[in-house]
C-alpha cells in the first residue's frame, strides 16, 4: 500500500526543547503519529471517525485534528450507544479491545441499514419526486483496535455476523509510549489496573510489552533488566517474543543501547503509597482537580483569562519554566517560591527602566516576553494555590496525622477506627472513605478481623450506598482491604476473602498479612523518627509523605541502582508475582546513565517527584513510563465506577 | 462463477478435453450449463460430442420432474432445460463449493471424481448432486462398476489424507505463539487431553491472556464438563481469566455456575447481587433481591451480606414510599422553600435520614421520623447525630449542644427510647458537662457552612479546649464574643485590648470585654 508523504511532520520535533543523555523522548511522539497515519491509511478516502472517550485525550497527546484531516478523515465522533450522524460511505472506529465496543459499532450499522430501507421506502412511495436520497450506505468499516486484537473482540464480531463478509474488518493499531514529559511516558490505560488487578485480566499487557519493543527499537535494548510482578511477567514475556522473533528476521542491525537499566514493576507492589494524600505541588493538583494525560481542568473561577469566564484546561509541563521549578516542591513551600519569583521579575522589570536604548532593544527583544509569560505562569500557580488551600478541609491535619500515623505505627487503630467512623458519619467521598478504610487494613500487622471488617464496612456502605458491597470486595480481591480470616479459616469464603493478590503471591501462610511491615523494615520505608527530613530542600525520598514514608517503587529502585539486585532479593519476595532478571553481573560503571521504570497500574505524582530527587541524587536520568499517572481517588473510583 | 466470457473460452478450447481432474475441479465454475442452454450454439457442439455414447431413457423419467424444470433458472444448483433430449436434461452441480459443502449425495460426487479426463470417460460420466436422480439411478447404475468404485474410495481416501495433512497439528508451542503474535492458527486438531492440557499448559506460560481465552473456550466446546472443571480448579489464572471473559461477554449465567462449580459462592453470590442492582423497576428489584438473600446468602457464611441486602430492600421499600408521598404532597411548605434536588430512591441511607431530617422532622412515629430509622437500621449514635444536625442546619434548624443527647432521648419512641436513653446518659455523665459525642472543630465547620448564628457557634466554641485552640477557632470563625470569651479565659490582657481595637465601640463585644478588663483579675 501506498503512504501519502508525511507531511505533518516537520516542526513536530519542535516539541522538544532539550534533549538529555540522547535519549529524546519525544522521538515516541513521532513515531505514534506516524503509525496514526499508517493506520489511518489502511481506510483510503474519505472517512468518519470515532473514537472510544477513553482513546481521546491520549490521540490529543499524540497528533491534532489536522492531522487526521489531512488523511480524509471528515468528522470526528465520540463511541456512543447513539449511532453517529456522519455522512461518510466509510468509517473508522478507533476503541478499545473490549466486546463491548463491537456491540455498538453493531448497532450502529443496524441502526443505519434500517434507516437506509426507510429512506428507500419513502423514496419508491414518492418515486416521481427526485429528490435524491442523502444517506450513503456503508461500504466499508475498519474496527482499529488499541492496542491489539483480541480473542473476545474477535467472537463478539462474529456472534453480531460481521466477521468476514468485507464490510467490518479489524485491525490493530499500538501507538507505543507517548511523551507527557522529558521524563515521563504513558499509554493512558485508565482501565488498566482495574482489568489487571481485579478481573485478573492481562490482555492489555501484550500490548505494553508492544510498545517497549517499540521503545527498545529506538534507544536499544536495556543491557539490565529486573521485573516483578504478575503483569511484569506477561509484559516481559509479550516483549521477549516480539525480540526474538525480530532477532530471528533481522540478524544485523542492533541499535546501540542508551538505556541502562529497565524496570518492570506491578502497581500492586506498592499499593500504600495511592492510599496516601499526595503533598507534592503536582500531586495536590491532581488529588483536587485531576490531572488527566498531563492536563489539569481548572474550575471557572480559576481561569487565567478574566475575559473568558469557563473551566479551562492547563497543560502542566516543564516546558512551563515556573511549574518546573515548583511541580515537585511539598506544597507548604510552594507560594513562597512563587512570590520569591514574581519579586524577581518585578525587579527585572524595574531595572529595565533604567536601561540605555540599546540595551532596552535587547531587553524588549529577548526577555520581556519571556518575562511577561513567566509572570502570567505565576499568578496562575499563585491562584492554583491559594484555592487550593481554601478547598482543604478543616481536618486535614487530622488526616494527615492519622494516615502518617497508621504508616509509623504512632497512630493507635482504635483512634484511625474513630476517625473513619466520623468521616463515614459525615459522608465524605466514598474515595476519601475508602483510602483511609484500606490503609487502615494494610497497616495492621494481621488485617482487619472480621469482626471489625463487618462493623466498619456495614457503616461505609450505610454511607456511601449498598452497592458498594461489590467494590469492597473487590477491594478485596485486589489485596487492597486486609480482613484476617483467622476466625473464618474452615468456611468456604476464606479463599474468596483472601483474594487474587494473595492467591498470586508466593506466601500462601497466614504471615501474608504482615507482609506489608516486613516490606517497610527490608527496604526501610519508614526513617527513624529522630531523622530531620528537610521537606523544602530534600534529599531524602522521604519528603513527599513529610518523612512518615518513602514510596516502595522508588526506595526499590534506588537500593537497586545504588546497592545492585543482591539487596532487594528479600524484598521482592513479599511482592506478588515472579521475578526475571538479567545482565546484573559487570560494571555497572560502564552503563549508559539512563534508567527506564515501568509501573503497570499507574503511578502517583509523589513518586514521580521521589524518582525525580533520586536522579537527582544517583546523577542518573530516570524515565518513568507508565500505563497512566494515578492517584489513590482514581484508584478507587475506578474501582468503584466498574463494580 | 466464471463470467460468460471466461466460459466460452473454456468450452472453445474443450474440443480438446480438460487434462486432468485438478483442472476440472478448479474451474469449479465450468460446467455451468445455464449460459451454455441460454445462448443454445455451445450447447448443441456439447451434445454433438456426448449425445453418440450415452443413452439413457430411464433417466429422462425418473429426474425431470415438472417442478424442477420450471425452477431451472432460479435454483443455483440446479439448472434444468425444458428440451427433450437428454442431456438438455441433465442436470449440473456446478461443482462450487457450496454445493459440496451441502453434501447432498456422496456418490455422485464421488463418480465425477472419479473420472480421470473428462474426455476419455465421459460416456462413462453421470452428472453429480440431483437428489432425485442419485437415489432412483446412480447407485443401481453403478453397481455393477466394482472397479470405479473402488477408485471412488482409493481417491476419496487420499483426500481426506490430503486434508488432514494441510491441518496436521503443529507442535503446540508454534500453535500458542501464532497466536500470541495474531497470525493464523487452528486447534481442531488437537484432540486428545493431553494435547489440550499442554495447549493450555503452553499458553498459561506465555501468560497472554487472550491466548489462554482461546484454548480455554477450545476446551470447554470440546471436554465434558466436568474435564473443564478440572483444568480451571488446576489454574488460578486460567478460572479468572474465563471467567474474566463469560463477564465480559455478559454470559453472567454460565459466569454463575461456574463460579459455584468452583465452590466460590460469595462471589456467585455477588455477581447475582450485581444483575440485581442493574433491574431498574422497583417491585422487580426488591423480589429479586429477596429472592437473592434467601437462597444465595443462606451459608452461613455470608450472613454479614444477608443482613446488609435486607437493609437494603427495607431501605429501597421506605425511599418508594417516602418518594410517591413526598412528589404528590403540596402541604409541607419546606418543599417550597426548599426544592428536592432529586427523588430519595436508590440513595445511600444516611442521605435519606438527612432529607428526613430535612423535611419529615415532625412526622414522629411513621415511617419517614428520622427516629425510625435510628432503629430499623442499628445506626450508631454518631452515624445519627451527624445525619441530624446536618440535615437540620440545612433547613435553618441549629441545635445547642446540651440538645444533642436530647435528640437521642425524647425523639426516640417506641421500644429503643430506654436503651437509646441509657446510651446517652452514658455518653454525658462521662464529660460531666453535656459534651456532644461529635468532634467540635467539625461540627463547627459544619455548622458555619450552613450559616448558623454566632450564638450558636460560640456555644460550641466555650466548650473547645484547650483555650489557644479555641481562641484559633473563634477568630477563624469571627465569632467575636467568643474570641473575647477565649481572651479572657487565656488572661491575655494585651490581646484583649489590641482585639477591642478592631471592634466597633458600643457593640456587646466592646462592652464585654471593657467589662472583663476592667473587672477580671489579670496577671
Amino acid at each position: 500500500m501506498q503512504h501519502p508523504p508525511y507531511r505533518v511532520m516537520s516542526g513536530m520535533s519542535g516539541h522538544c526543547d532539550k534533549i538529555v543523555s540522547g535519549v529524546d523522548v519525544w522521538m515516541l511522539r513521532e513515531l505514534g503519529c506516524r503509525s496514526l497515519v499508517c493506520c489511518l491509511e489502511e481506510l483510503p478516502g474519505k472517512k468518519d471517525l470515532i473514537i472510544d472517550a477513553s482513546l481521546m485525550k491520549f490521540l490529543d497527546r499524540l497528533s491534532q485534528a489536522a492531522t487526521l484531516r489531512e488523511h480524509d478523515v471528515e468528522k470526528i465522533f465520540r463511541l456512543e450507544q447513539v449511532p453517529p450522524s456522519g455522512q461518510c460511505a466509510q468509517r473508522m472506529y478507533m476503541v478499545r479491545s473490549i466486546p463491548d465496543s463491537v456491540k455498538f459499532i453493531a448497532e450502529h450499522l443496524n441502526h443505519h441499514q434500517q434507516e437506509l430501507k426507510q429512506e428507500q421506502l419513502q423514496y419508491q412511495q414518492k418515486s416521481q419526486n427526485q429528490q435524491q436520497s442523502h444517506r450513503v450506505p456503508i461500504s466499508r468499516i475498519l474496527v482499529v483496535c488499541v492496542p491489539s486484537i483480541t480473542y473476545s473482540v474477535e467472537c463478539q464480531l462474529e456472534e453480531e455476523g460481521l466477521a468476514g463478509g468485507g464490510l467490518v474488518s479489524l485491525h490493530s493499531f499500538c501507538p507505543g509510549f507517548v511523551p507527557l514529559d522529558d521524563d515521563l511516558l504513558t499509554l493512558e490505560m485508565p482501565n488498566f489496573f482495574r482489568d489487571a488487578f481485579v478481573e485478573g485480566d492481562f490482555s492489555s499487557c501484550a500490548g505494553i510489552g508492544q510498545s517497549l519493543h517499540l521503545l527498545c527499537s529506538l534507544f536499544g535494548a536495556p543491557q539490565r533488566l529486573l521485573s516483578h510482578g504478575r503483569a511484569a511477567h506477561a509484559v516481559i514475556t509479550s516483549f521477549q517474543r516480539l525480540r526474538s522473533d525480530i532477532d530471528e528476521s533481522h540478524h544485523s542491525t542492533k541499535t546501540k543501547s542508551q538505556i541502562g537499566h529497565l524496570f518492570i514493576l506491578d502497581r500492586d507492589a506498592d499499593l500504600v503509597t495511592p492510599l496516601l494524600t499526595q503533598l507534592t505541588y503536582e500531586g495536590s493538583i491532581d488529588e483536587h482537580y485531576g490531572i488527566h494525560a498531563g492536563v489539569v481542568e481548572l474550575p471557572e473561577n480559576l481561569n487565567p483569562d478574566a475575559n473568558k469566564p469557563s473551566a479551562s484546561k492547563i497543560m502542566l509541563n516543564s516546558k512551563d519554566s515556573i511549574f518546573a521549578s515548583v511541580r515537585h516542591k511539598h506544597f507548604a513551600g510552594v507560594a513562597g517560591v512563587l512570590v520569591r519569583r514574581a519579586k524577581e521579575i518585578q525587579t527585572r522589570k524595574e531595572e529595565s527602566k533604567k536601561m540605555t536604548p540599546a540595551q532596552m532593544k535587547e531587553f524588549v527583544a529577548f526577555d520581556l516576553k519571556q518575562l511577561q509569560a513567566q509572570q502570567n505562569s505565576i499568578s496562575l500557580h499563585l491562584s492554583i494555590c491559594e484555592a487550593i488551600t481554601k478547598a482543604t478541609r478543616r481536618d486535614f491535619d487530622v488526616q494527615l496525622t492519622t494516615e502518617h500515623g497508621l504508616v509509623t505505627g504512632a497512630t493507635a487503630a482504635s483512634e484511625a477506627k474513630t476517625y473513619f467512623e466520623d468521616c463515614c458519619a459525615r459522608q465524605l467521598p466514598l474515595s476519601s472513605c475508602l483510602r483511609l478504610l484500606c490503609l487502615l487494613s494494610l497497616t495492621q500487622s494481621n488485617g482487619l478481623s472480621l469482626k471489625e471488617y463487618e462493623s466498619l464496612t456495614s457503616q461505609l456502605v450505610a454511607a456511601c450506598g449498598h452497592k458498594h458491597i461489590l467494590t469492597l470486595f473487590d477491594l478485596r480481591q485486589v489485596g487492597l482491604l486486609n480482613v484476617s480470616d483467622s476466625a473464618s479459616m474452615d468456611q468456604p469464603q476464606s479463599s474468596a476473602m483472601r483474594g487474587l493478590r494473595q492467591a498470586a503471591s508466593n506466601l500462601m501462610s497466614k504471615g501474608q498479612f504482615a507482609a506489608w511491615r516486613s516490606l517497610t523494615k527490608f527496604l526501610k520505608l519508614i526513617p527513624d523518627a529522630e531523622e530531620l527530613i528537610d521537606l523544602h530542600n530534600p534529599s531524602h525520598l522521604s519528603y513527599v509523605f513529610n518523612g512518615a514514608y518513602t514510596p516502595a517503587i522508588v526506595q526499590l529502585v534506588s537500593q537497586c541502582l545504588t546497592d545492585g539486585l543482591q539487596s532487594i532479593s528479600d524484598a521482592l519476595k513479599l511482592i506478588p508475582g515472579s521475578t526475571t532478571s538479567f545482565g546484573w553481573s559487570g560494571d555497572a560503571t560502564l552503563l549508559p546513565p539512563v534508567v527506564v521504570v515501568l509501573v503497570c497500574g499507574g503511578v502517583t505524582f509523589a513518586e514521580l517527584a521521589a524518582f525525580r530527587l533520586l536522579g537527582l541524587r544517583t546523577g542518573k536520568r530516570i524515565i518513568v513510563a507508565t500505563t497512566g499517572t494515578t492517584s489513590g481517588n482514581k484508584l478507587m473510583n475506578s474501582i468503584a465506577n466498574g463494580s | 462463477m466464471a463470467s460468460s466470457r471466461e466460459q466460452e473460452d473454456y468450452w472453445g478450447e474443450s474440443d480438446t478435453a480438460p487434462a486432468a481432474l485438478d483442472n476440472f475441479f478448479d474451474e469449479n465454475s465450468t460446467v455451468s450449463w445455464r449460459g451454455a442452454s441460454e445462448s443454445g450454439d455451445y450447447l448443441v457442439d456439447w451434445s454433438k460430442r456426448v449425445k453418440p455414447t450415452k443413452t439413457v431413457p430411464a433417466v429422462q423419467g425418473t429426474v425431470v420432474s415438472p417442478d424442477i424444470s420450471s425452477t431451472s433458472y432460479v435454483s443455483p444448483d440446479v439448472s434444468c432445460n425444458l428440451s427433450d433430449s437428454i442431456l438438455d436434461n441433465i442436470t449440473t452441480d456446478n461443482l462450487s463449493s457450496s454445493s459440496i459443502s451441502e453434501g447432498t449425495v456422496a456418490q455422485p460426487r464421488g463418480v465425477g471424481r472419479s473420472l480421470g479426463s473428462l474426455g476419455e470417460k465421459l460416456q462413462d460420466w453421470k452428472p453429480p448432486s440431483v437428489k432425485k436422480w442419485s437415489h432412483a439411478g446412480v447407485v443401481e447404475r453403478c453397481s455393477g462398476c466394482s472397479a470405479l468404485e473402488q477408485q471412488v474410495a482409493q481417491l476419496s481416501n487420499q483426500l481426506q489424507a490430503s486434508f488432514s495433512r494441510s491441518h496436521v497439528a503443529v507442535p503446540v508451542a508454534a500453535a500458542v505463539h501464532a497466536m500470541c503474535t495474531g497470525q493464523p492458527y487452528a486447534l481442531h486438531c488437537y484432540r486428545s487431553l493431553s494435547d489440550k492440557r499442554e495447549l493450555l499448559a503452553a499458553a498459561l506460560r506465555a501468560s497472554h491472556t487472550s491466548t489462554i481465552i482461546a484454548v480455554l473456550v477450545f476446551c470447554r466446546n470440546t471436554l465434558s464438563r466436568q474435564l473443564f472443571l478440572q483444568e480451571l480448579q488446576s489454574s488460578a489464572v486460567a478460572a479468572q481469566s474465563y471467567l474474566g471473559y463469560l463477564k465480559q461477554r455478559r454470559q453472567y449465567r454460565e459466569a454463575m455456575e461456574l463460579l459455584q462449580d468452583l465452590g466460590r459462592h460469595e462471589e456467585a453470590a455477588l455477581l447475582r447481587y450485581r444483575q440485581c442492582l442493574a433491574i431498574t423497576d422497583h417491585a422487580k428489584k426488591t423480589a429479586a433481591l429477596r429472592t437473592l438473600t434467601s437462597s444465595s446468602l443462606s451459608s452461613p457464611a455470608l450472613t454479614h451480606y444477608k443482613t446488609l441486602i435486607n437493609d437494603q430492600i427495607d431501605l429501597l421499600e421506605r425511599q418508594k414510599s417516602i418518594d410517591e408521598e413526598d412528589s404528590k404532597s403540596s402541604s409541607n411548605a419546606l418543599f417550597k422553600e426548599y426544592p428536592r434536588a432529586s427523588s430519595v430512591y436508590d440513595k445511600p441511607l444516611l442521605t435519606t435520614l438527612y432529607y428526613c431530617a430535612m423535611y419529615h422532622w415532625t412526622n414522629s412515629g411513621s415511617h419517614c421520623a428520622p427516629a425510625a430509622f435510628r432503629s430499623a437500621y442499628r445506626l450508631t449514635e454518631r452515624q445519627f447525630l451527624w445525619a441530624v444536625v446536618r440535615g437540620r442546619a440545612r433547613v435553618k434548624h441549629y441545635f445547642l449542644p446540651e440538645q444533642l443527647p436530647t435528640l437521642l432521648t425524647t425523639r426516640t419512641g417506641g421500644m429503643l427510647g430506654s436503651l437509646s436513653g441509657a446510651l446517652s446518659a452514658v455518653s454525658s455523665s462521662l464529660a460531666g458537662a453535656p459534651r456532644p459525642s461529635l468532634p467540635l472543630d467539625r461540627l463547627l465547620d459544619a455548622l458555619h457552612a450552613a450559616s448558623a448564628p454566632h450564638a450558636v457557634l460560640a456555644a460550641y466554641l466555650s466548650l473547645v479546649e484547650p483555650r489557644e485552640l479555641r481562641l484559633r477557632l473563634a477568630q477563624h470563625y469571627d465569632v467575636r464574643s467568643a474570641v473575647v470569651e477565649a481572651l479572657v479565659a487565656l488572661k491575655d490582657k494585651a490581646g484583649l485590648q489590641r482585639y477591642m481595637e478592631q471592634l466597633p465601640p458600643g457593640s456587646a463585644e466592646y462592652v464585654k470585654a471593657d467589662a472583663a478588663l476592667k473587672t477580671g483579675r489579670w496577671k
